[in-house]
């Protein structure tokens, strides 16, 4: 087999840590494999996958050898290294330097020195084989997350490299643009060959195209070998169960016995037509809720950035007091807008939002964040202070909290920052400035909790944890108001759902009413089981019956 | 009437480097002369120019502000020329005496109807020569500035939405740059700031690594010639500048420019034609050129 990335007892460890992130990590990486690295937060995936590119070598004490392409690292010249390997980050922002996709595309050539007409011709196939020769002449600021993240694939691709590195590439993308993206990634694959290796927390896409799943735990490489059998594996260690993907969730769970485990919906469906695999609801009728008093009321309210096109266009909502209302939709269709006006953080050109029966952005700051907290999706430009201990200090004076030591400390406790109050709030990883930040929106107790994404970097594990603390919260009397991409999120806790489209939102129906009805915007256990049983969203939701006469050996 | 989209006329087509000689020319062209009619006429083909690329919507937006400026400018000149006749009107109080001269009228009126065409000119600019045009002039010359050019800018463009997004979010904190007494807001702008250079460098760090990752800095860079030249680039090329010749040749012949704010007592003045056509010429070029380019559309 032709090797491509070879790493040998490689040992890492940070600067003043005192456990190696990485310990005697041994791997083989095979031209033309898709590998997905796989581990609970801080199990060192990034690390890693760090150490595959000489330019992202992290700084730290290293020992062992890593081989690309059975050189050492170490002996490769930045322009080996540029045409050998590329890297696609998280955050599609940060990545781009020129102002339009072609200048974008153009860069990574006029870098290491390519003609003028090998460039032009070498961005004519690549833009027409991604589909990106509608958005050439587009400025980079206008283009959304997904058409962001497919040119950052694009600058890297174009210059032709034999190993493609990704770090959680979809993390911030919606799910239709998810799924094109991972689209990309498998005709890359299947149709050139590429050697793909990623980092992702959402197992469900990236498992169902690797053919090699690598699993790190404790900081060592326990798995090296089909996603179908280490999925399983998964299952044996109780921090990684929550990162299992629904479809092989339900076999598991069920005990099912298949000759494969599947793993996309498409494989669930086939394994559960072969063996002819029945499934009952358990579905419980919902508590009824006495309606309550709206402690939110939209009227109407219209924004538009550039005076031509409204971005939310006259919109109207009732929020009863103690509700959960989640509201998806794709990249740029205003939910974030939405959310910082019903904040009262930017006011509508058209229209009314009154909290508490005033309106929401004539209410003083400091009286407004003591009854209504706003979790951006950006926390970081909600930080200020020098460390976490010092943020929830200052919020808590700025809330002026009666026990603000001892609130203070509940909080902590409950996202489990306590690791991280000496770090600079800057310096932490995505998934802790969102906990931190849904901290200092928890500090003030508030009536009403907006949400936007609180789950985006968050691994499963940490998910699920946060979401069965919003529901104690939402059970205690508080109102959330929530924005997200993530649907199994959202369809386990929240109450009622929403559309976000065209501006305005469509019917809010009770959540097991709008998943069931949906089609594309949905849970995999939904549009796996919806011909057995119509309203299941989550694994819970059903138990298996019976098997048929034609089912796998046993 | 129907605004034809920006990219689609033939100005925009141009090659960027034809775009810049002939931005050049013009502003040149604007800074020959200073007589009245040459002024206004200046001023009418840049209006039309500007409703032709621009729209109507826009020009009039910006003409709201542009006629504040003239009148100030104008206002200013009045006030500060006392000197010479014929005075229109003439009021005193104690021992100031105040006179509204023809010529002070007159200059002024000509001094802010220039820089409102500057102002114009530049307006067009922007919108035929983008920044990622003006940098493919200069990167074939200095490719290490012209990058630096396009960095510094999208710079500019984050930090302005970043500064925007935090004065909005830190009002979650408290923090309102808009609301309580002076010092306060000057500390919750001084902490904007600290946060916004935090984030970029934190941003900026990161890409500065995948610029790296990328192969920046491996050997000297190429530059990728996106604009290529045609006929049409060359045909618009040559008749700028023949109309810039003959522009120049009028001012040598002193046409449209007076040395002193005395000489400014009529509207037009000895061979202000010649001026007059010829910069009339040059900033109605483009539109000749439309006209041209669609006689010649199939």
């Amino acid at each position: 087999m032709d090797q491509l990335i070879q790493t040998k007892q490689l040992t890492f460890t940070y600067p003043n840590a005192h456990i190696p992130v990485l310990q005697d990590v041994n791997l083989t990486v095979d031209r033309g494999q898709f590998v997905v690295i796989a581990g609970a937060t801080g199990s060192g995936k990034t690390t890693l996958l760090n150490h595959f590119k000489k330019e992202l070598l992290p700084n730290g004490q290293r020992s062992g050898d890593v081989l690309i392409q059975q050189r050492s690292i170490d002996n490769f010249s930045k322009l080996s290294s540029a045409k050998t390997v590329g890297y696609v980050g998280q955050d599609p922002t940060v990545q781009p330097i020129m102002t339009t996709v072609i200048a974008e595309l153009a860069f990574s050539l006029e870098n290491v020195g390519v003609k003028s007409d090998e460039i032009e011709r070498r961005v004519a196939e690549l833009a027409n084989y991604l589909g990106l020769d509608q958005l050439l002449h587009h400025e980079i600021h206008d283009l959304s997350g997904g058409q962001l993240q497919l040119v950052n694939l694009a600058s890297v691709l174009i210059l032709r490299p034999e190993i493609l590195l990704f770090d959680e590439p979809t993390a911030q993308l919606d799910p239709l643009s998810t799924q094109h993206f991972f689209d990309v990634l498998q005709r890359l694959h299947q149709e050139l060959g590429m050697t793909i290796v990623m980092v992702e927390h959402n197992l469900e896409t990236a498992l169902s195209l690797a053919d090699t799943m690598l699993l790190l735990q404790n900081h060592r490489i326990t798995f090296q070998g089909a996603p179908a059998v280490g999925i399983s594996k998964m299952m044996n260690d109780p921090k990684l169960t929550a990162f299992i993907p629904e479809v092989p969730r339900l076999f598991l769970e069920n005990r099912l016995q298949v000759k494969q485990l599947p793993i996309s919906v498409a494989e669930g469906q086939t394994a559960i037509t072969s063996a002819g695999l029945r499934f009952k609801s358990t579905i419980t009728k919902p508590r009824v809720i006495a309606p309550t008093q709206p402690i939110l009321t939209a009227k109407d309210v219209s924004f538009s950035f550039d005076q031509r096109v409204n971005v939310v266009d006259h919109l109207s909502l009732t929020l009863p007091a103690g509700d959960w209302l989640s509201i998806v939709g794709k990249n740029g269709s205003g939910k974030s807008t939405l959310l910082t006006m019903l904040a009262g953080l930017q006011v509508p050109q058209h229209g009314k939002i009154k909290f508490a029966k005033q309106k929401v952005w004539k209410i003083p700051t400091a009286t407004r964040i003591s009854e209504l907290s706003f979790l951006s999706q950006t926390p970081a430009l909600q930080f200020g202070a020098e460390t976490v201990r010092d943020e929830f200090r200052q919020q808590a004076g700025q809330l002026h909290l009666g026990a603000p030591e001892k609130r203070v400390k509940i909080v902590i406790d409950q996202l489990h920052l306590n690791d991280l109050l000496d770090q600079n709030p800057f310096d932490l990883s995505s998934g802790q400035q969102q906990l931190l930040g849904i901290g200092l929106a928890l500090l003030a107790n508030p009536k009403l909790l907006i949400l936007d994404e609180p789950t985006k970097g968050l691994d499963p594990a940490a998910r699920q944890a946060l979401g069965d603390l919003l529901t104690t919260i939402n059970q205690a009397g508080t109102t959330i108001l929530m924005a997200s991409h993530d649907m199994a999120f959202c369809a386990a806790y929240s109450r009622h759902s929403a559309f976000m489209f065209d501006g305005h939102l469509n019917t809010i129906l009770p959540t097991r009413t709008f998943f069931s009805a949906n089609f594309f915007f949905t849970t995999a256990i939904n549009r796996l089981l919806r011909r057995q049983v119509q309203d299941a969203l989550l694994v819970s939701d059903v138990q298996f019956l019976s098997e048929g006469t034609n089912r796998y050996d046993k | 009437m129907h605004k034809l989209p920006i990219r689609m006329t033939f100005f925009y087509q141009l090659h960027p480097v034809v775009s810049v000689v002939y931005f050049f020319e013009a502003i040149v062209g604007l800074l020959l002369f200073n007589h009245l009619a040459v002024a206004l006429t200046g001023f009418v083909g840049l209006l039309l120019v500007c409703i032709f690329y621009k729209g109507v919507a826009v020009v009039f937006r910006q003409f709201k502000w542009y006629l504040s400026l003239l009148l100030m400018i104008a206002f200013f000149n009045v006030l500060l020329n006392q000197r010479f006749g014929p005075v229109l009107y003439q009021v005193s109080l104690a021992n100031f005496t105040f006179k509204l001269t023809v010529p002070a009228l007159i200059y002024g009126i000509v001094m802010g109807l220039m820089l409102v065409e500057m102002l114009m000119v530049f307006g067009v600019l922007n919108a035929i020569l983008p920044a990622p045009k003006l940098v493919a002039v200069f990167s074939p010359i200095t490719p290490k500035f012209g990058l630096l050019v396009v960095i510094s800018l999208n710079l500019v463009k984050t930090f302005i939405q970043t500064l925007g997004d935090l004065s909005m979010l830190q009002q979650t904190r408290n923090i309102n740059v808009s609301a309580g007494g002076f010092m306060r807001r000057i500390k919750s702008g001084g902490r904007l700031l600290r946060i916004l250079l935090e984030d970029s460098l934190a941003s900026g760090m990161e890409t500065a690594r995948l610029m790296d990752a990328r192969g920046f800095g491996v050997e000297k860079r190429t530059h990728y010639a996106a604009y290529h030249w045609h006929t049409g680039d060359w045909a618009f090329l040559a008749a700028s500048v023949v109309s810039f010749a003959g522009m120049a040749t009028s001012r040598l012949q002193s046409a449209g420019w007076s040395g002193s704010v005395r000489q400014f007592t009529q509207g037009f003045m000895g061979q202000d034609f010649y001026a007059l056509a010829s910069l009339g010429l040059v900033l109605l070029l483009p539109l000749l050129a439309e006209g041209v380019y669609r006689a010649w559309t199939n």
